[in-house]
């Protein structure tokens, strides 16, 4: 496994694009590990709200000083970036934007492949009904173009998500009850003890909770800012993807001859997804992932700038957009007096995407194993 | 029969595809005795591989076993494979049923490295032994004073192992990444034992071969580590796939003699499927001849090749080219399968077909010592 991951480093040098994506990459990392140096937070209790120095409708250009004296009293003199509408520093939303922009590439992604890999795995490899359900799903979600659906979730999602401790309790309580006596009469465990759990769960304990209502034990509500609803709604319009791509690679090594031989040395269902099918059909989805933090972050921007993404003032490229939507066109004597308001999120979007699209050229390149190693 | 390690009896198997149902196996009858080696030949198609992968109980889908017993003698008792869990079927491959596949390198997995795919069977199959030797060895380290802190905390895990293999908290060490490392010096083990197994397949310098990925091997070598994984637990039952079809003609000879000086030394029985009769009077003792889904004759080696009795088992061996005489085929196609010919299989092809062929199918019967054929000629019926 060393040695392959030495080979892939050696090949990835070789490729001079590869070396811009990681520099772009890696640039943005730093960006975002040292944005508290970079751009020291106004307000410590929420460092992702920009500052804003005052609250004038009129952007002011690049090197504007900053006026209110208690942003100057934290450290603050200039505008480096100029302000947007309502005097929202550029620069520090910028910064902090670069975090955002990880966050969401990134957590969308895990989550859509971890998804991805345990749905698209079931799917191939048992096949049948479970394959027939799981895509007939998929079908229903990529129907819809990604982008309004992903807005209608957002939209649809509610902000309150209530976390009933004490109907969680009731649940693992029915599970954990039947393996601790297990642990005394042995004729109770494993598999038994399971289906002991999800019998005492539908006979009594969801009955339980839709007569007697649910117990009065800690229920929190867990409150989604409309960042998280985004991320939730991306995730839901991004699996599919995943999914299908998984099912057809599982679906294509399975036919092959080591995934027989393997089961003639005896290995059980999940070694064989494990350790033989998935090593060699997870190139595909790597690739796929790498180009996906790009435009998913590009996904999310859009969503801000329609005005449906991260919470007012938040640092967030696409929302920095939305806020130069009235100040692009400025009349034919001075038409682009606010440049500085779209151009320079733009850019940063711009970079982060090729950063990315580039590094999974790079991958694709790399890793394609039809390529590797001739 | 007493001595029969592993019995198949009117085996049944179809796949159900698209154009319809195919009777790939009709009743396949064939018994194979301690220590002996049993050729299956026929042609492309007539069930040879599928009978194998039954054996395994391991048939791809869309094919499915539809009916007959396979018996398997596991430490003096007869087991019915067709009936077991799967649980158990998974203890009985590799250790005591093992097959060795037509193409090695399709057969080994490209991301694995060869050790890394013998150490597969050893742990699953020989994880007691495994850890016995893993545990002395702690203990040699722990004597001579250079085990540190986690040698002896593996040893813990090691002890518990063998006192309660299906342990909860081993159970859910062996899940955890990190906490996994325990098999290491397992691990360690099984490699040695790997690395032996390699020099014991004549392989040239075994150390470096262990390390080395499926694509750095050659189509020869390659066969070496399937057949030392097939081995690696020294299995009751061995079945050759055509092992050799896919290798260059010097390097089949020397594949051959490995198998065969193999089977002794690990005493086994082999069950060798190969559509060549050369081959077969090379290595097996007795022959069963497969048509079109079942065995049509089965007899001594000698017996085939000095006295066939079936039609097909004739033309088969007329058909093999010699030098100086014109070269000779069997008249017409093997059937297919989706609407197999009525009666005997085979009587839409043979020289000597009756009435009743077209009708009925003969029973396979014994018409002299070891020697079983399904045909109306050599039947009392057929008169």
């Amino acid at each position: 496994m060393l040695d392959e991951f030495k080979f892939t480093l050696k090949r990835m040098r070789k490729s001079p694009l590869s070396i811009v994506g990681i520099v772009i990459v890696s640039f943005f990392v730093v960006i975002a590990i040292l944005a508290p140096v970079l751009a020291p937070p106004v307000d410590p209790r929420d460092p992702y709200a920009i500052f804003h120095d005052g609250y004038g409708p009129t952007p002011r250009p690049p090197g504007s000083p900053i006026l209110d004296s208690f942003i100057l009293s934290t450290g603050w003199k200039v505008h480096y970036f100029g302000t947007a509408e309502g005097q929202l520093d550029i620069y520090y939303g910028c910064i902090w934007g670069a975090r955002t922009a990880f966050r969401i590439g990134v957590l969308v992604v895990a989550i859509s492949l971890v998804a991805g890999l345990v749905l698209g795995s079931i799917s191939g490899y048992f096949g049948g009904v479970i394959d027939e359900i799981l895509m007939r799903f998929t079908d229903i979600i990529l129907a819809f173009p990604g982008l309004i659906l992903a807005m209608a979730l957002v939209i649809a999602l509610p902000r309150l998500w209530p976390i009933e401790f004490g109907v969680i309790g009731i649940v693992a309580a029915s599970f954990i009850v039947p393996m601790v006596i297990g642990f005394f009469y042995p004729k109770l465990r494993g598999k038994r003890a399971v289906i002991l759990g999800f019998a005492i769960v539908v006979a009594f304990a969801i009955p339980y909770v839709y007569v007697l209502g649910s117990p009065p034990i800690y229920t929190i509500a867990l409150d989604l800012n409309s960042l998280d609803k985004v991320l939730i709604a991306l995730a839901l319009v991004g699996w599919p993807g995943y999914t299908r791509v998984i099912r057809g690679e599982i679906l294509r090594i399975k036919q092959e001859d080591y995934v027989e031989a393997a089961r003639a040395i005896g290995a059980s269902d999940i070694r064989i997804i494990v350790r033989h099918i998935l090593p060699n059909a997870i190139y595909p989805v790597v690739i796929m992932a790498s180009l996906d933090i790009g435009s998913t972050v590009l996904l999310a921007a859009a969503l801000s700038f329609l005005g449906i993404g991260s919470p007012l003032g938040y640092s967030d490229w696409g929302q920095m957009i939305s806020y130069a939507r009235n100040w692009v066109w400025t009349g034919f004597e001075n038409p682009w007096q606010f440049w500085y308001t779209f151009i320079i999120p733009g850019v940063f979007i711009f970079i982060f995407v090729l950063g990315w699209n580039l590094l999974g050229d790079a991958f694709r390149d790399i890793l394609d194993p039809t390529l590797r190693r001739k | 029969m007493a001595d029969d390690i592993l019995s198949i009896d009117d085996l049944r198997l179809n796949f159900y595809t698209y154009e319809g149902v195919v009777e790939a196996l009709d009743g396949v009858k064939l018994s194979l005795r301690k220590g002996e080696t049993l050729g299956i030949v026929g042609e492309t198609g007539c069930g040879k591989s599928v009978t194998g992968l039954s054996v395994l109980v391991i048939v791809p889908p869309p094919g499915k076993i539809e009916g007959g017993k396979i018996f398997l003698k596991v430490k003096g008792k007869d087991i019915d494979l067709l009936g077991q869990r799967q649980a158990i079927l998974r203890r009985i491959r590799g250790e005591y049923i093992s097959l060795i596949f037509q193409d090695p390198r399709s057969a080994l997995n490209p991301v694995y490295t060869a050790g890394d795919q013998i150490i597969e069977v050893l742990v699953h199959h020989r994880r007691k032994e495994l850890i016995r030797r893993a545990l002395e060895r702690i203990d040699k380290e722990i004597a001579s004073g250079k085990a540190g802190f986690l040698t002896k905390y593996y040893k813990k895990i090691y002890q518990k192992w063998l006192e309660s293999p299906r342990a909860l908290s081993l159970q859910i060490l062996s899940k955890i990444p990190i906490a996994r490392r325990y098999n290491r010096i397992l691990k360690d083990e099984a490699k040695k034992e790997a690395t032996k197994m390699l020099r014991i397949m004549r392989i040239p310098d075994p150390e470096r071969v262990v390390d080395m990925y499926p694509h750095e091997l050659s189509g020869g070598m390659a066969q070496r580590v399937v057949i030392a994984i097939a081995l690696a637990c020294s299995p009751e039952v061995l079945i050759a796939d055509e092992p050799t079809t896919n290798l260059d003609v010097t390097v089949q000879l020397q594949i051959l003699n490995l198998i065969r000086e193999l089977k002794e030394e690990f005493s086994s029985s082999v069950i060798y499927v190969t559509h060549d009769m050369g081959v077969v009077a090379e290595m097996c003792d007795r022959v069963a001849v497969m048509y079109a889904g079942s065995v049509v004759e089965s007899a001594g080696v000698l017996d085939i090749f000095k006295r066939p009795l079936h039609p097909y088992t004739r033309a088969l061996l007329e058909s093999i080219p010699r030098p100086g005489t014109p070269f000779k085929s069997i008249e017409g196609t093997v059937p297919s399968l989706i609407n197999p010919p009525s009666g005997c299989r085979f009587h839409n092809r043979c020289r000597f077909a009756m009435d009743i062929c077209a009708k009925t199918k003969p029973e396979i019967a014994e018409v002299e010592k070891d020697h079983f054929v399904q045909c109306y000629l050599h039947h009392s019926l057929g008169e």
